[in-house]
């Protein structure tokens, strides 16, 4: 029984505080400091350059026009185009920094969260949808993308605007200045009272988006029964369903941030209001001049602008830390080899596998497997026989190192695997597991997936040795087959075939074949087989197997029920002892040869 | 590809009139408010009209509030419009993909799907929340601006018109640029999420064959590829939409240094000139906003072309106009030169002519990859044959309406997909309205229910993805528990038993007799047990029909099938004499 890894986000309360969430997004962002900084310093200089461009023109109608003045005309001409041309190049730069910072960021972002999913334990990809996940590497990065880093140099010039203006309006008139900054509490208070409703309405966008990718990817993957049953309408209904929680997600979201907006938009110009009033009482009490209530009133369009950016972009900002948090969600999953234990990397391994004691449940509470202890010489062979799940396939994934027991011990050439790191383990076992997995590409390319750097002449050599170089000759390109995604194009038997192709050019010391050919014709089998035998020779092998035939020649057998090994033996001693073994042998062999 | 989109646009136009509409006159309402200041600063202040004031200040906050207001129902109208466009397009690329017939499967990847369906349709809404509805005000903003400025004074607009014909240009050669790269963003964003669908689902045999590293790097090369080409557009980007505004200084510039000049000499006054310039930076934001526009259009365009030729992709299986529903099956199938290939110069299969009669039994038998599955997905239209016919009780499957065809042929492949959800829902797939008391009997019949009873949440537990891991043969006992709940007229079993164990097997011939006896089934199977069952064995090779016959009749004619059943047994009386 696995447990779902994680559980479904607690509605509208963020599981990381936002100081936490600001830390470690600031940490992601350390690197591109240089770059943040210098796009800082080049938008504050563009903005300058923007800003002395009115007071060239004034210099050049006053001055020059006015005055009939050429020479001032024509230089004021000259250094307007100088800061028009000065304006491009900063232009050029920002615009193409910030989409260089924010590819990059995503691009890096996307790579550690995808190196650390692959890392991950087996355990976490039972409890947790393809879907979801696709979600949160594609369109969760993205968000974050959008705001953190083109929002973030676009704050930093906003900011140096804000202050400016603070000071120039201070240095003006420091008390009109005062009831100026009256505005910002009213906004931060206002701000604060939407905060938790924005906090739930983008949690919800975010769920709602990684749902639909669910729902998606498993009608694609399950549409041949889709199809089959003329279910198209069911699902279409389901989609729909999902599909309209999406929407509604977002329109609300849009609904709250349509309050929010209007809301700020009155408050500044309540402040705006304000200043003119208090500043028109001040200027007919002869507490100031109209002209510098006039400058005033500039400033505070140009102290007010950054802040209304700043809100603006808000709602985005949200949606992109719901984001955020659903990264750090993944990465803050331990990886498997985070087990300080792990010390001893194995360098060779000859075979031996000793089970002592062995005990294990995926969810602590039902064991799967009770007491197993067995064990395997070096070139052994061990087969593992017993119902539909007697826990065979578990017992491999323990050997593979997927799990730890929880109780007992196993141990490799004598070294328990707890302390053993996991790569190196596995470089030396050959899995061909129960369902086979190809990649996109060629033929030749999924046999040689497990060691990359094996020539073709090595590929076609293992086909041959196990006897389906013809098959794979008889395909429209042979070992250049194009197989499509996940090998559609081919049958099951022969990805089947390719999948033992595949574990076998690794020249494992341990082979382990769960049901590795229950899809493949007895002709093919049977050559297979006699192959294998052959190639079988020096390692240690295991296999899980339904026919009873493949179990037969192996030197030892273990038959498993219920997670516990009821017999053990060779085929004669278990033939002999007329115990379950000899029962489901003689039914099959009855049932087949009848 | 615009094209393709107005009627999605036309279907929720109200939508989009209003938006439009509320956003212009809130901006028209906006534009009164600092002539509200300036009325305050001229008599409230100078004037000395103080008791004015309270007034004034309350109409333009008022005035404010109400352009506010105005805008918050701009947005939601304007987000309704494009998440109901959204969710149009949603749902008829998940239609297309329902419509696909398996061919299209093996040649597309999930991930574009996906892409399609999920990312590439929100791009097309976010165009159509933002640039598309403020199109017109940029438009009227220009067209004010422009014509102001040729009512001034001709001589200057004359001079201006170069620099926008640069403008033009600018932009045109940008769409053009960026047109092709966005739309090698899109695929690649498709890419990207192929890869890690792939990764993802096969992460058990990548961690077994200690391959990770390998998923990493193919990743890695897409994801580079994708920022690398996210580089270029930024590149491209960097280089026109800046240009543009360098042009629109130059013109400027132009005009302060030659209109000045025509001030010097008396040509016309400098009020006039200042009210030029005026106009002049007000075509700023419309020319930035084109810039902004082109960019979000094009981006939208290749998106929705993503999604269109997903709409509009031609199932390879189609109903014909004119289908009618297959009629009650008598079960009598006949294939007639039947070819099949993938590729059409390389049949699979080659001139298949078998009949099969109402409820016989027929096995299917032939070495790995000779054809068998795709021989037996014909009958339900998985496939269509590249030649030939396939006929049920005389009617073509081709001219009867696929979901009535489908709904009375029952198929358990090989490798059942098990949907994520519970045990209950999974049986009941094929007849979502089926009793509990239905559910169990086709478990029990299926030899499933047992192994369900010892689950502590029994029919109610979850599998698939996010719940427990069924072995193979848990799986394809499920999938015959769905079959069996459907009760169809034609069975086709696609190696049943290939995953159980033979105390299992033995129980479920012992059930499958029971099940088959009134129906028209085929099996394909290597299982001698199982061949027993068949009225007649059918024997493909190299994707042709090489035997047909009884088991004895085969048997005696020590052909292929001889050849074939002799290797199911050899083992097997190997290890009878060793019991013996």
């Amino acid at each position: 029984m696995h447990r779902a890894f994680w559980m479904e986000p607690i509605k509208g309360k963020r599981k990381m505080p936002l100081r936490v969430l600001a830390k470690r997004l600031l940490k992601l962002l350390f690197p591109y400091k240089w770059v943040i900084v210098g796009l800082s310093v080049v938008t504050i200089l563009s903005s300058l350059v923007s800003l002395a461009q009115p007071y060239l023109m004034k210099l050049a109608v006053d001055e020059g026009i006015g005055s009939h003045n050429m020479n001032v005309l024509l230089w004021a001409s000259v250094f307007y185009l100088a800061c028009v041309a000065a304006f491009w190049l900063f232009d050029y730069i920002r615009s193409f920094y910030f989409q260089w910072m924010g590819s990059k960021f995503i691009y890096e972002l996307r790579e550690k969260l995808f190196n650390h999913i692959v890392s991950l334990p087996h355990s976490f990809f039972t409890g947790v949808r393809v879907g979801d996940l696709i979600a949160r590497v594609m369109s969760d990065c993205e968000r974050v993308q959008d705001v953190f880093v083109s929002g973030l140099v676009a704050v930093a010039g906003d900011i140096v605007i804000l202050a400016g203006s603070f000071i120039i309006m201070f240095s003006l008139n420091a008390e009109l200045a005062l009831v100026t900054l009256l505005v910002i509490p009213a906004m931060v208070f206002a701000t604060y009272l939407f905060t938790t409703r924005f906090r739930r309405v983008f949690m919800k966008v975010r769920q709602k988006t990684s749902e639909l990718t669910t729902k998606v990817q498993e009608s694609v993957s399950g549409v041949r029964e889709i199809q089959a049953f003329a279910k198209e309408d069911r699902s279409l209904r389901e989609f729909k369903k999902v599909s309209a929680e999406a929407l509604e997600a977002r329109v609300e979201a849009t609904k709250t941030f349509s309050v929010y907006i209007p809301l700020m938009d009155i408050i500044l110009a309540a402040g705006s209001a304000l200043v003119i009033w208090y500043g028109g009482i001040m200027v007919v009490g002869g507490r100031t001049t109209i002209g510098v209530l006039l400058a005033f009133l500039a400033y505070t369009s140009r102290f007010f602008r950054p802040i209304f950016t700043l809100v603006s972009m808000y709602n985005l900002v949200q949606e992109a830390l719901v984001a955020l948090e659903r990264i750090f969600e993944v990465l803050d999953v331990k990886p498997e080899t985070e087990d300080t234990a792990e010390t001893i990397e194995l360098e060779e391994v000859k075979g031996h596998i000793v089970f002592e004691d062995v005990w294990f449940s995926y969810d602590k509470t039902t064991p799967v497997l009770r007491g197993v202890s067995f064990e395997v010489k070096p070139g052994e062979k061990l087969a593992i026989v017993g119902p539909t799940g007697a826990g065979k396939t578990t017992l491999v994934y323990l050997i593979c190192k997927f799990y730890n027991p929880d109780k007992g011990r196993i141990l490799v050439d004598g070294i328990d695997l707890r302390r053993v790191v996991r790569k190196s383990l596995r470089r030396f076992i050959g899995y061909v597991p129960q369902d086979t997995i190809l990649f996109p590409g060629t033929v030749k390319d999924n046999i040689r997936i497990g060691k990359p750097d094996a020539t073709d002449e090595k590929v076609v050599e293992v086909c041959k040795k196990l006897r389906i170089h013809h098959i794979i000759e008889s395909l429209p390109q042979g070992y250049d087959t194009d197989i499509g995604e996940f090998g559609k194009r081919l049958s099951a038997g022969q990805r089947q075939l390719i999948s033992i192709a595949r574990a076998l050019l690794k020249n494992p010391p341990i082979l382990i074949l769960d049901e590795a050919m229950s899809n493949v014709d007895p002709a093919t089998e049977a050559t297979v087989k006699r192959a294998l035998e052959v190639l079988m020779e020096g390692r240690t092998t295991i296999i899980i197997a339904h026919r009873l035939t493949l179990a037969r020649d192996a030197d030892q057998i273990l038959v498993l029920e219920d997670g516990q090994v009821v017999e053990r033996g060779s085929h004669e001693e278990l033939m002999a002892k007329k115990g379950i073994y000899y029962k489901l042998y003689t039914t099959q062999m009855g049932l087949e040869s009848k | 590809m615009f094209k393709k989109l107005i009627p999605y646009i036309a279907k929720h136009w109200k939508y989009f009139a209003g938006a439009v509409l509320l956003l212009f006159i809130s901006n028209q309402l906006s534009v009164f408010v600092p002539l509200i200041s300036k009325e305050i600063i001229d008599k409230c202040i100078i004037g000395g009209q103080l008791e004015l004031m309270p007034k004034l200040v309350l109409l333009s906050v008022g005035l404010t509030a109400i352009s506010a207001g105005i805008g918050a129902v701009r947005r939601y109208i304007s987000a309704l419009f494009s998440q109901k466009i959204v969710y149009d397009l949603r749902v008829d690329s998940f239609k297309a993909v329902q419509r696909q017939s398996y061919t299209f499967f093996s040649r597309v990847p999930i991930g574009q799907l996906i892409s399609r369906i999920t990312s590439d349709t929100d791009v097309v809404s976010r165009f159509l929340t933002w640039p598309l509805t403020n199109l017109l005000n940029a438009y009227i903003l220009a067209v004010l601006a422009f014509s102001a400025m040729l009512s001034l004074n001709v001589k200057l607009t004359l001079m201006v018109i170069p620099f926008f014909l640069v403008v033009i240009v600018l932009f045109y050669r940008y769409s053009l640029l960026i047109r092709p790269l966005f739309m090698k963003i899109r695929n690649q964003y498709g890419a990207l999420t192929s890869v890690v669908n792939n990764s993802l689902v096969g992460i058990i045999t990548i961690k077994a064959l200690g391959v990770e590293d390998h998923s990493i790097k193919d990743f890695s090369t897409e994801n580079k590829q994708y920022f690398e080409l996210n580089i270029k557009a930024a590149k491209i980007r960097a280089t026109y939409i800046p240009a543009i505004s360098f042009v629109v200084g130059v013109a400027t510039v132009s005009i302060i240094y030659f209109g000045g000049l025509g001030v010097m000499n008396r040509e016309f006054t400098i009020g006039s000139l200042m009210a030029f310039i005026s106009y002049l930076t007000m075509l700023v934001w419309p020319l930035r906003f084109i810039g902004m526009f082109i960019t979000a259009f094009q981006r939208a365009m290749t998106a929705a072309k993503r999604v269109f030729d997903l709409i509009e992709a031609v199932p390879e299986v189609t109903e014909k106009p004119g289908a009618i529903p297959m009629p009650l099956i008598k079960g009598h199938i006949v294939f007639e030169n039947v070819y099949f290939g993938f590729d059409r110069s390389k049949p699979i299969l080659k001139n298949i002519n078998l009949e099969i009669r109402p409820g016989e039994k027929v096995a299917i038998v032939g070495p790995t990859g000779s054809g068998k599955s795709l021989l037996v997905m014909m009958i339900p239209r998985f496939f269509d044959p590249t030649g030939g016919r396939v006929l049920i009780d005389g009617i073509d499957v081709k001219d009867v309406r696929l979901k009535s065809l489908r709904k009375q042929i029952a198929i358990v492949p090989q490798e059942p997909y098990i949907f994520a959800g519970t045990i209950r829902e999974n049986i009941a797939f094929g007849k979502p309205n089926a009793s509990m008391k239905e559910i169990v009997h086709a478990a029990k019949v299926a030899r499933i229910h047992d192994f369900i009873e010892k689950l502590p949440k029994k029919y109610e537990t979850l599998v698939g993805e996010r719940g427990i891991t069924l072995s193979g043969g848990q799986k394809q006992r499920i999938a015959i528990a769905r079959v069996i709940l459907v009760n169809p007229r034609v069975l086709i079993l696609d190696d049943p038993t290939s995953n159980l164990d033979a105390e299992t097997e033995k129980e479920f011939i012992e059930m499958l007799k029971d099940v088959i006896r009134d129906k028209t089934t085929i099996i394909i199977t290597t299982r001698p047990a199982l061949l027993k069952l068949a009225d007649r064995i059918v024997v493909l090779s190299n994707g042709e029909i090489v035997e047909e016959g009884t088991h004895e009749e085969l048997i005696k004619k020590k052909g292929l099938y001889y050849k074939l059943y002799e290797d199911m047994v050899k083992s097997l009386e190997l290890a009878e004499a060793r019991v013996g």
